[in-house]
């Protein structure tokens, strides 16, 4: 029979050390933790006391679900971290547990435990004082901590219920500032990821915490970070495998650790330009390739008036295959693509605009000419390939490798394509595109069948309404259902039956098209219409966050939203609309809806009208 | 030579110079050969064929990629440039000369659509 540690409750409750205890379960309780993930909270005995307090961390939470912690079963608390909350009570979290006999060996309890009341007696509470120094000066497995920090934990194990801990973490990840302005004022933030050997968090600073930090902090250096507020990671900004993220606030340390070796660096799992065909829109990926081709800088100005550089480069790895990725921002103005750098993009957002595309959107960390294997990999073939050729042709061949790529010569089998994933100029859509004029549509009454009806045309903007075009969705990620607004602070989803505290911005825009015979009424939904208004998604999202943390409207400047529509007219794209007859009130109307909307690709756009005109001419 | 802007000058590829001796033509080609004198240099149209391009003054920059010429064509088939413009192939997509030509088709074959003053070219 496994025997109990006895006064083990008592040691943990004051904080004294004790080695892998062995407890006996007494009971373990599910609280519901509003939208993060469920947490156990487990009742301990060790044959004199039980104690409640204690909290399985989330990691350890399939022990629960599958029952091997079940009342009864004795473990060993192998490790564990004790918090103490704000007023005085220690809370055990259990990182680290291994059942010695299950529920069912076991089979009831063992002694006659009675609940342990901390400051029972009065040497309890002076304990505590002393413990507490005791526990800062404690030898530690970990490497030392600078003067006055609490003990290096991983950061596997934070959690919101700690207060004192320092983690020791190498930056992969830092942002660029960006501010805000709304009715509640002006401020700024940046963020930061930091990874150690456990894992892997966000961090995020405001206002004088940017001022504070944000100057000192460099990627790629390891530092003792500690006394941040931890809370729930809002996954829909952030690709960090962490349930959590933290707030530097006033009391935060940041600070530079030299003995930096065993800290992880970054860590990318590259994938292939090739595949990114076989990955779903919105996926985060990290990516590495040459950079083949880099378009100048734009400006434009967003929606809180605000102007945003942005730049589009083209990469190009073995696979042959090249995909678009647009930079944001800091890393727009400075990019610098002469002599064809290898660029590594960790958590790129792939979209399906153009095709295949990437964003560096904030959480993603560029890298150029980045010291890791892969790099010198593309590097090789870029010197094996490429001397002595003109710069043209240097830029296509850079990639050839005869062991790695199959290539495609073009019919003098001087150069290679890189095939893009991303159709750059539009394309034509393969050769079943049906190419109507919008006076066509009329005359052909299309839509007007059972089934709807798919035409491509080109059209220029000439009229979008601005009223009403941004609703408020459901925040879970699949669903774009609108919310109701519950006038509490709340928001009800009817279709997920569930109210959130918060919501996020979606488009449906109505815009009036018009080629040279003829207009019409469309409906453009949120991918086509970022596209009309010069918007995408990581801009999008950035604007999210801002909201997100302030809850503040969307449109705080009526000019600055009437421009982004101002800039949107007259722009020309090539549509691919459903359409369809739709009946209200007795009333039949056709309903056009946007599908697809892409850049015009001149040279494709020449070549079909040449074509149509000799056909015309030979009719 | 100073009214060559303003007079109309039409497009044309190689094989339509000879329609076009003594008359001001605009002409986009790529650059083959520049003439060592730097007095004279060859531009191959979207076909292929190729024009001679003849300067009053020696070029005093490096020409490649494409290039636009506008100048009276010779008794000899030679273009005699007024201006000539390189299109700068760094920036944006590439000029189509293949297509560009075929579009020039498409205007010397409509004449009537295209009212360039190229109807007078027969």
């Amino acid at each position: 029979m496994a025997k109990l540690s006895e006064g083990a409750i008592e040691a943990l409750s004051n904080g004294s050390r004790c080695n892998d205890p062995v407890l006996q379960l007494v009971n373990i309780r599910k609280i519901e933790g509003g939208n993060g993930p469920s947490r156990f909270r487990v009742m301990m005995s060790d044959g004199l006391h039980t104690m409640t307090s204690f909290m399985l961390c989330t990691q350890l939470n399939c022990m629960a679900e599958d029952n091997r912690l079940a009342p009864n079963c004795i473990c060993v608390l192998k490790r564990h971290v004790t918090n103490i909350l704000k007023d005085g009570r220690r809370v055990v979290i259990i990182l680290e547990i291994d059942v010695l006999k299950s529920a069912a060996e076991v089979g009831g309890k063992l002694g006659d435990p009675i609940p342990y009341t901390e400051g029972k007696t009065c040497s309890y509470v002076a304990n505590i004082g002393f413990n507490r120094d005791f526990e800062k000066k404690a030898p530690s497995a970990m490497p030392g901590t600078p003067g006055g920090l609490s003990k290096i934990v991983p950061i596997a194990s934070l959690n919101p219920y700690q207060s004192k801990w320092t983690i020791r973490a190498r930056i992969t990840n830092k942002s660029s500032i960006r501010t805000w302005s709304n009715s509640r004022g002006d401020g700024k933030l940046f963020s930061m990821e930091i990874v150690d050997e456990s894992g892997e968090i966000r961090v995020t600073g405001f206002n004088q915490e940017v001022d504070k930090f944000y100057s000192l902090i460099e990627v790629g250096k390891v530092y003792y970070v500690s006394k941040c507020s931890l809370k729930i990671a809002n996954k829909q900004y952030t690709s960090v495998k962490n349930d959590y993220e933290m707030t530097l606030n006033g009391e935060s340390t940041i600070i530079p650790c030299e003995d930096s070796c065993d800290v992880p660096m970054v860590q990318c799992d590259f994938i292939t330009i090739a595949d990114l065909e076989n990955k779903d829109k919105d996926s985060i990926v990290d990516v590495i390739g040459v950079c083949k081709s880099v378009e100048d800088v734009t400006r434009l100005t967003t929606k809180t008036n605000r102007e945003v550089s942005k730049r589009t480069l083209n990469l190009m790895d073995m696979s042959g295959k090249v995909v678009t990725v647009t930079l944001w921002g800091e890393e727009a103005e400075t990019f610098d693509g002469s002599g064809q750098p290898i660029v590594a993009i960790k958590a790129a957002k792939l979209s399906d605009f153009g095709g295949r595309s990437l964003s560096a959107s904030f959480s993603s960390t560029l890298m150029i000419n980045p010291d890791i294997p892969e790099a010198y990999k593309l590097r090789g073939c870029q010197h094996i390939n490429c001397c002595s050729l003109t710069p043209s042709i240097n830029e296509l061949v850079l990639l050839i490798d005869i062991h790695f790529i199959s290539c495609r010569y073009d019919k003098d089998g001087h150069t290679m394509t890189g095939q893009s994933l991303t159709e750059l100029r539009g394309g034509s859509g393969g050769g079943n595109t049906n190419w109507k004029s919008l006076s066509d549509v009329k005359s052909e009454h299309l839509g007007h069948g059972d089934k709807a009806d798919y035409f491509t045309c080109v059209a220029t903007i000439v009229f979008l309404r601005k009223e009403n075009c941004l609703y408020q969705a459901c925040p879970t990620q699949d669903c774009n259902k609108k919310v109701l607004d519950q006038q509490n602070g709340m928001f009800r989803c009817e279709k997920c039956d569930k109210e959130f505290p918060n919501f996020k911005y979606r488009l449906i825009l109505s815009a009036n098209i018009a080629d040279y015979a003829d207009n019409q009424w469309v409906t453009c939904f949120q991918e086509s219409a970022e596209a009309i208004l010069g918007q995408n998604a990581a801009y999008l999202g950035v604007k999210l966050l801002i909201k997100g943390i302030f809850a503040s409207h969307l449109i705080q400047n009526e000019t600055a939203f009437d421009e982004v529509f101002q800039h949107a007219n007259f722009n020309t794209f090539v549509f691919r609309n459903r359409v369809k007859l739709e009946t209200y009130n007795d009333e039949s109307r056709i309903k056009a809806t946007v599908m697809d909307v892409k850049p015009v690709d001149h040279k494709d756009y020449s070549q079909r009208l040449i074509m149509n005109i000799r056909k015309l001419a030979a009719a | 030579m100073a009214g060559i802007l303003d007079a109309p000058r039409t497009r044309i590829n190689g094989s339509m110079l000879s329609q076009h001796i003594n008359r001001a033509v605009c002409f986009l080609g790529r650059v083959e050969k520049v003439h060592q004198s730097g007095k004279s240099f060859t531009l191959s149209d979207g076909e292929g064929k190729s024009a001679t391009v003849e300067l009053s003054e020696p070029l005093d920059e490096e020409l490649s990629g494409v290039v636009e010429v506008i100048g009276m064509v010779s008794n000899r088939g030679a273009i005699m440039a007024s201006f000539y413009n390189i299109l700068p192939e760094d920036k944006g997509v590439a000029f189509d000369l293949e297509l560009y030509n075929e579009a020039l088709k498409v205007i010397h074959d409509f004449p009537q659509h295209y009212p360039f003053e190229v109807s007078s070219s027969g």
